[in-house]
């Protein structure tokens, strides 16, 4: 047990169309927990007041999971659009530090590449090319690979989406099954294959505290500061590591 | 920057996980084995830290939270 799927780019051949299949497929399992949160978004959101247009609308042109979801909740209160602007701006604040994260290797990209995976950038994409980019060889096929993630990752999007319409439809009570455990869920198998070292395990320690503990502040701003706190403990905790073994 | 970087994932994760898992309700923290959530999330972390498989930990973890629901009733 030395490496999860998702650390393991299962192709590293160099033709564009390789790329495209092993980025797809090491996306796989994460769109296994896509999907029952693509079509409880579906539901939950038609049945929030949004129109059937207007849902298929968001997930074609925001595509952002969370931040949809909760745009969808502050539409049924009946909360302003710029409030749910600034609250969706803030819940997807965490893409620039992916964007910033990913930059050293795409900013040698032509502008025709660049705006599109901007745009299709999520966290499970980021997840699987992030890997691909520090673990596989370097090469411009790269590119191909954060294609083939980023186009299954929307494609799939598209269709839950359209599924959850259709099925809040037919079955209005869908949203009790219990499917939005569907993300926290997601999220525990991404967040474990990092807990391998003291200062990650600190991290997440941190994170988790901070965000029960600021869950109350507005837009959702405690996720940002749970976030930063976490980073800055993380960070901490590896100097002070650090400062242990040279001194020993 | 780029150290500081790799800490980004796992703290904005766990941040959007503990809340959902342990707040569901969304006011108060319910650390009860009446909370479904929480018997799903640690099935789900037990089973990612033991087989360090992500399809299987998102299906153990769905099929525990689910299961748990129904015996809630």
């Amino acid at each position: 047990m030395t490496q999860t799927q998702m650390v393991t780019p299962s192709g590293l051949s160099k033709s564009p169309t390789a790329e495209f299949i092993s980025g797809a497929r090491d996306t796989f399992p994460l769109i296994v927990g896509a999907v029952p949160f693509g079509i409880i978004f579906g539901t939950l959101a038609t049945a929030s007041g949004l129109s059937e247009a207007g849902t298929l609308a968001m997930s074609a042109f925001v595509f952002a999971g969370s931040a949809q979801f909760i745009a969808a909740g502050l539409l049924a209160t009946g909360t302003g659009w710029p409030f749910i602007v600034l609250t969706t701006f803030v819940v997807n604040l965490r893409h620039m530090l992916y964007s910033a994260a990913l930059a050293p290797h795409v900013s040698k990209l032509p502008q025709r590449w660049q705006i599109p995976i901007a745009f299709w950038l999520t966290d499970e994409t980021f997840a699987v090319v992030a890997n691909r980019f520090t673990v596989g060889p370097p090469s411009a096929g790269a590119r191909w690979y954060y294609l083939g993630s980023a186009l299954f990752m929307y494609t799939n999007w598209q269709l839950c989406t359209w599924l959850g319409v259709a099925v809040g439809q037919i079955l209005p009570d869908a949203g009790a099954w219990g499917l939005e455990f569907a993300m926290p869920v997601t999220f525990i198998g991404m967040t474990i294959p990092y807990l391998k070292s003291r200062s990650m395990i600190i991290t997440t320690l941190v994170a988790g505290a901070v965000s029960l503990a600021a869950y109350h502040m507005p837009n959702k701003l405690g996720l940002m500061v749970a976030a930063l706190a976490g980073i800055g403990a993380g960070i901490l905790s590896q100097k002070w590591d650090m400062k242990v073994t040279t001194r020993e | 920057l780029i150290n500081a970087l790799r800490y980004v994932p796992p703290a904005v994760l766990t941040a959007i996980i503990v809340p959902a898992v342990l707040m569901p309700g969304g006011d108060r923290i319910e650390l009860s084995l009446q909370n479904p959530y929480l018997v799903g999330a640690l099935v789900a972390a037990v089973a990612g830290w033991l087989s360090n498989n992500l399809l299987l930990t998102i299906v153990l973890g769905m099929v525990a939270f689910m299961g748990w629901q129904w015996l809630l009733g």
